[in-house]
């Protein structure tokens, strides 16, 4: 008897002790807007952060990327959802959130661009050019006049930079937390993935 | 015998389990196929609008001074959010859409999306959304070609493998081989 509940317990205290690492973890996780985020991001590479901002769109044939702008600038980035998050809810575009998330870096250089201009000319998506227009949704096979232009414009982008490379970032979101403001309180609600 | 007979129950048992993923599958297929023509996911609507907005001063605008906005714009959509995405241009997200209007003309956009029944789900499905979604499509993508190839075998005799089902199937091998000939190797 005295085993069994032994056993019951230390069960109990194994889940209760998962549950509030799980909780701290969430709560030393850095909360800072987007548009400071920006101003610094070579510090928060591979970084676990939450990242404040309104969804101004969410891609609508899958889900699969979400751009996040700030409030009072033109600063966007894009955020992609991890496996075990699923895809984003089209209904959250204009909500004000906190994107958890991974910071990542892509870096751009000649060489890079000469396998993405040969991956579009097979008609391959890339992620790189989706800047939240529709066209890389859209074209699927063949390079087409505005994918060539894109390629042109990255080219110059990385000549111009000085250091060879350009970088391109986003956030593998694992969370997203909507912040309602109702009156002079702020209230934060996990937001589920779509359904 | 014995082997015949497992063959047909396979086949018939796996035919009822993953009857409703096949439909599944098969919709968000015809959905996938034309995603350059359409847009499975929601039906998005766009609609030209225009107002008056001289009298507003887009520097202070607020929450306060944007819903009366709307309400002119838009009668009876919810104001969720709204900012400046470049100078000149507004943008009110709406409960299920958004408008982006020049502040400069006053003329604007209107765009509204609504999910699409039946092929807003599917295609979720689709695009697996979740770990263990993915495990259960692999079971049913496994069992496909479980059901394919017990299927060549539920029949005996001129409708089986042996007889019209040989020609049928060969027809079915050759329009993919005929296809990778064609546009894959670049053969003729």
């Amino acid at each position: 008897m005295i085993k069994k509940v032994l056993g019951t317990l230390t069960i109990v205290a194994l889940i209760y002790s998962c549950g509030t690492k799980q909780e701290k973890a969430e709560n030393t996780i850095e909360k800072i807007k987007i548009e400071d985020l920006m101003a610094n991001i070579d510090n928060y590479i591979d970084t676990d952060i939450a990242i404040g901002g309104i969804v101004n769109h969410v891609c609508a044939h899958g889900g699969k990327r979400l751009f996040l702008v700030s409030e009072n600038s033109d600063v966007t980035i894009k955020v992609i959802p991890t496996e075990a998050f699923g895809v984003f809810n089209k209904e959250l575009e204009g909500s004000s959130v906190y994107v958890y998330g991974i910071v990542k870096e892509l870096r751009i250089d000649d060489a890079y661009i000469n396998d993405l201009e040969k991956e579009m000319s097979e008609g391959v998506e890339s992620e790189a050019t989706h800047d939240g227009n529709h066209s890389g949704e859209e074209e699927t096979t063949g390079i087409d006049s505005s994918q060539v232009q894109k390629i042109a414009e990255m080219r110059q982008e990385v000549a111009a930079s000085g250091k060879g490379y350009i970088s391109q970032y986003w956030i593998e979101c694992n969370k997203i937390e909507a912040i309602e403001e109702t009156g002079t309180e702020v209230v934060e609600k996990a937001v589920e993935a779509e359904k | 015998m014995k082997l015949r007979k497992l063959n047909r129950d396979l086949h018939r048992d796996l035919g009822y389990i993953f009857f409703a993923m096949t439909v599944i599958y098969g919709l968000s297929g015809i959905a996938l196929n034309h995603i350059d023509d359409w847009n499975p996911n929601y039906v998005i609507r766009n609609k030209e609008v225009s107002v008056n907005i001289s009298t507003l001063n887009l520097k202070t605008l607020s929450r306060e001074n944007v819903i009366p906005l709307l309400n002119e714009i838009a009668p009876g959509e919810k104001y969720k959010n709204h900012y400046f995405p470049e100078e000149g241009i507004l943008k009110i997200f709406i409960k299920d859409g958004n408008i982006q209007i020049d502040t400069r003309t006053g003329q604007g956009i209107l765009e509204t999306s609504k999910r699409r029944p039946i092929f807003h789900q599917v295609n979720y499905l689709h695009y697996n959304p979740k770990k263990w979604w993915t495990i259960f499509s692999d079971i049913f993508a496994g069992s496909l070609i479980l059901l394919a190839v017990t299927g060549l075998f539920v029949l005996k005799g001129k409708n089986g493998i042996t007889g019209r089902g040989a020609w049928l199937t060969s027809l079915g091998i050759i329009i993919p081989i005929l296809f990778l000939l064609l546009y894959y190797w670049n053969v003729f």
